[in-house]
Formats: structure tokens, C-alpha cells, sequence
């Protein structure tokens, strides 16, 4: 199971995932991080705090959504992942290109 | 066929491979494996389910299985992987690289390259008009396991220590990751902030260090000299020296040997 929350606290779209994230459910995260792109919005949190196991296939959604996001000169950052999923962050090399926050607000006010 | 061999049969879709997940958990903690080495068992069988899904059956697996077959056999754990679509060698593949830069980076094909650096061995085969992916997880020794505890307990505090000449030491200790070295950065800041600005990193608590962690060093560095400060390192354990020698950090950072090396040796910048 995986929920989703978006809210939009000054001056980001913040996006609260929790549960699992794999194959079954990736796209889920993948169609709101596309529609909250499509808002118009260019800088994202994404806490991860609620996620205690992710497979490379919500890793896959974190790349494309960066990917658009650098290209629109935003950005995706990451608030306190679980270290099950800083293992697979960095396991991807990723570590270096993502941003990465031990705390939401934290991740929030570094835009 | 071993006596504490395991089996489970899902159909080849992908709603039901949480179930092989749980599965391979409860036979790899059963086996005495740890939570991380049985997160890399779980990784690993879910990766290349959804492979076997997603490529082998294109999807539409409704009447079709794949076999978990798990069991232990001289402190290691087994882990076999058997489904009958089309003959295809997930290894016989280039990895990705997880240098690329993030525009030319493969959106896919990271999940073969997982399982390759998260298990121990790893050997496919067709045999009997199927395919097995055999994959073994080696069972730690108990000086092993308690070394893993010991890194996985919480981070510990940062420490912050005053010392002659306006400098400061401060004392990161364990993995320096993406999250760790974060925590790093906000008590640098910090003390950037409250005028301390002859900055001492003592690593000698330091085990890892990832890449995340470098470029934060880096970031800090450069932040210090800006504000007319000086941030200095002492005291590389042999593994991280070694990261920094291989990148060249060696030669932007000033390095003592340890913290009281610095202290009697280094002249900083702002008294």
C-alpha cells in the first residue's frame, strides 16, 4: 500500500509518500509528481520518512521527475529518507546528484 | 533437495510479487540473516520478478508461475528464481554506471545491477525449459553481525569542541552519507554563524564516506573560505583517505594526521 499526500507549504509542492514503493505501485508516485509539474510547480519535496522499502522502480519515477525539473532550472529534493532507501539511493550513485534532508523542514527551506 | 528448502509459487503478475517478498523476509530471518542482508534478499527477488513480468511474460503472465525456492546450505543463503518464458540471461547485460551524470543517466535497468552489487554471488541458467537465476547471500559471522548493529544504531551526536586560538573541532562520526553529511552541514553553518571560523573537521570517527558526503565537504569548504574562514580536515580514517586520494580531495583540503596535529601545526587564517 502507498499513500500519497500533496500540500503546498511557501514556496514548494510537498509530497508525502508512505508504505511501500515498487513495481506495483510506482506509477502512482510517477502520475503526481507529472500532474504537480504540470501545475506549474518547479520546486519539490519529497519526504520519504513514511517509506521503509523502495525498489528501483520508484527509483526510476525520482529520475524522470528530476530529470524534467533540472530542465525548468527547479529541483526535487529528498527529506528524511529511511536508510533502507538512502542505501538504494546511493547504491544508484544518485546520492551525488539528488539533495537530501534529515528533516522536512529543512528540505522545505532549503529553496 | 535440502531439508530446510522453501517453496513458493506465485502467478507471474505483479500484484502478487509482495507476496514473494514476504516470503524470501520470513525464510531469510528464519536462516539467521540480518534486517539489511534480508532487505538485499527482498530487493533482489522483487527486481527480478517484476524483469521476469514485466520482459519474460510482457505482462500478461495470468496462467503463468514463477517458483521462490530458498534454503541454506553452508552458512549461505540460497535464493533460486525459476520461470518458463522465453530463454533470456538477465546478466548478459552492461550495467548501468552510477557515474553518469543525471541527463544522460538510463532511466532503467537498475534492477539486475542491484541484485548484482547486493548479493553475493550471483549465476544464471536455462535448464529443463526454464530459467534460473540462483542467487546467494553469504550468512555473516557473529563478529560481522555485531559490527553491521553497531553502524546501524542511530547516528550519534555531532560534536563541537572549543579550543586556543578561536579554533573549533567538530567530530562527525560513523557513515557520512546524503542524510549524514546534511546533519554535518547545519552545525558547520551553525558555527559559521555564531563567528567561529577556524573550523576543524576531526574524521576519526568517520568510517564512509559517500559521494553525497563529498560534495557536501566541498560545499562547507567553500562556504568557510567566502566568509574568510578556514576549514581544515584531521585524522582520515584508511578508507576514507583512500576516496580521497583516488578524487584528489588530498590536494584542496589541508590534512592533518589527527586533531592535535592541527591544533600545534596549523596556522589559520583569522585569530
Amino acid at each position: 500500500m502507498l499513500d500519497i499526500n500533496v500540500s503546498h507549504p511557501e514556496p514548494v509542492a510537498l509530497i508525502e509518500a508512505s508504505g511501500r514503493i515498487d513495481s506495483s505501485n510506482a506509477n502512482q508516485l510517477g502520475d503526481v509528481l507529472s500532474s504537480v509539474i504540470d501545475e506549474g510547480y518547479t520546486q519539490l519535496v519529497l519526504d520519504l520518512s513514511g517509506v521503509g522499502y523502495m525498489s528501483s522502480a520508484g527509483l526510476r519515477e525520482i529520475v524522470s521527475a528530476l530529470k524534467k525539473l533540472r530542465r525548468a532550472a527547479g529541483d526535487l529534493r529528498i527529506a528524511q529518507p529511511s536508510p533502507r532507501v538512502v542505501e538504494v539511493i546511493e547504491m544508484s550513485g544518485l546520492d551525488s546528484e539528488l539533495r537530501v534532508y534529515p528533516s522536512q523542514a529543512e528540505a522545505i527551506g532549503s529553496f | 533437495m535440502a531439508v530446510n528448502e522453501k517453496t513458493l509459487r506465485i502467478s507471474a503478475q505483479i500484484k502478487d510479487i509482495a507476496t514473494a517478498c514476504d516470503f524470501v523476509v520470513a525464510a531469510a530471518e528464519n536462516a539467521g540473516l540480518d534486517e539489511r542482508d534480508a532487505h538485499h534478499c527482498q530487493l533482489a527477488v522483487d527486481e527480478i520478478c517484476t524483469n521476469i513480468i514485466e520482459h519474460g511474460y510482457g505482462m500478461g503472465g495470468d496462467e503463468r508461475f514463477i517458483d521462490i525456492i530458498c534454503r541454506m546450505e553452508d552458512h549461505r543463503f540460497i535464493v533460486q528464481i525459476l520461470d518458463d518464458s522465453f530463454p533470456f540471461d538477465p546478466l548478459d547485460h552492461t550495467d548501468p554506471d552510477p557515474k553518469t551524470s543525471l541527463e544522460d543517466r538510463r532511466i532503467g535497468g537498475w534492477g539486475v545491477y542491484f541484485i548484482k552489487k547486493m548479493m553475493d554471488e550471483v549465476t544464471y541458467d536455462y535448464s529443463q525449459g526454464r530459467n534460473r537465476l540462483t542467487m546467494v547471500k553469504r550468512l555473516k559471522s557473529k563478529s560481522e553481525l555485531a559490527e553491521s548493529a553497531r553502524k546501524s544504531h542511530d547516528p550519534a551526536p555531532i560534536m563541537v569542541a572549543a579550543h586556543p586560538n578561536n579554533a573549533y573541532s567538530i567530530v562527525p562520526s560513523g557513515r557520512l552519507d546524503i542524510v549524514s553529511s546534511r546533519r554535518l552541514e547545519a552545525v558547520v553553518v551553525k558555527e559559521l554563524e555564531s563567528g567561529h571560523k577556524n573550523l576543524i573537521l576531526d574524521m576519526s570517527k568517520v568510517d564512509y564516506i559517500a559521494s553525497g558526503g563529498l560534495k557536501v565537504l566541498v560545499s562547507l569548504w567553500k562556504r568557510t573560505r567566502d566568509q574568510r574562514g578556514d576549514l581544515i580536515l584531521a585524522g582520515l580514517t584508511p578508507s576514507v583517505r583512500e576516496v580521497f586520494m583516488l578524487i584528489g580531495f588530498d590536494l584542496v583540503f589541508t590534512v592533518f594526521k589527527s586533531l592535535n596535529e592541527a591544533l600545534d601545526n596549523h596556522k589559520f587564517n583569522a585569530r
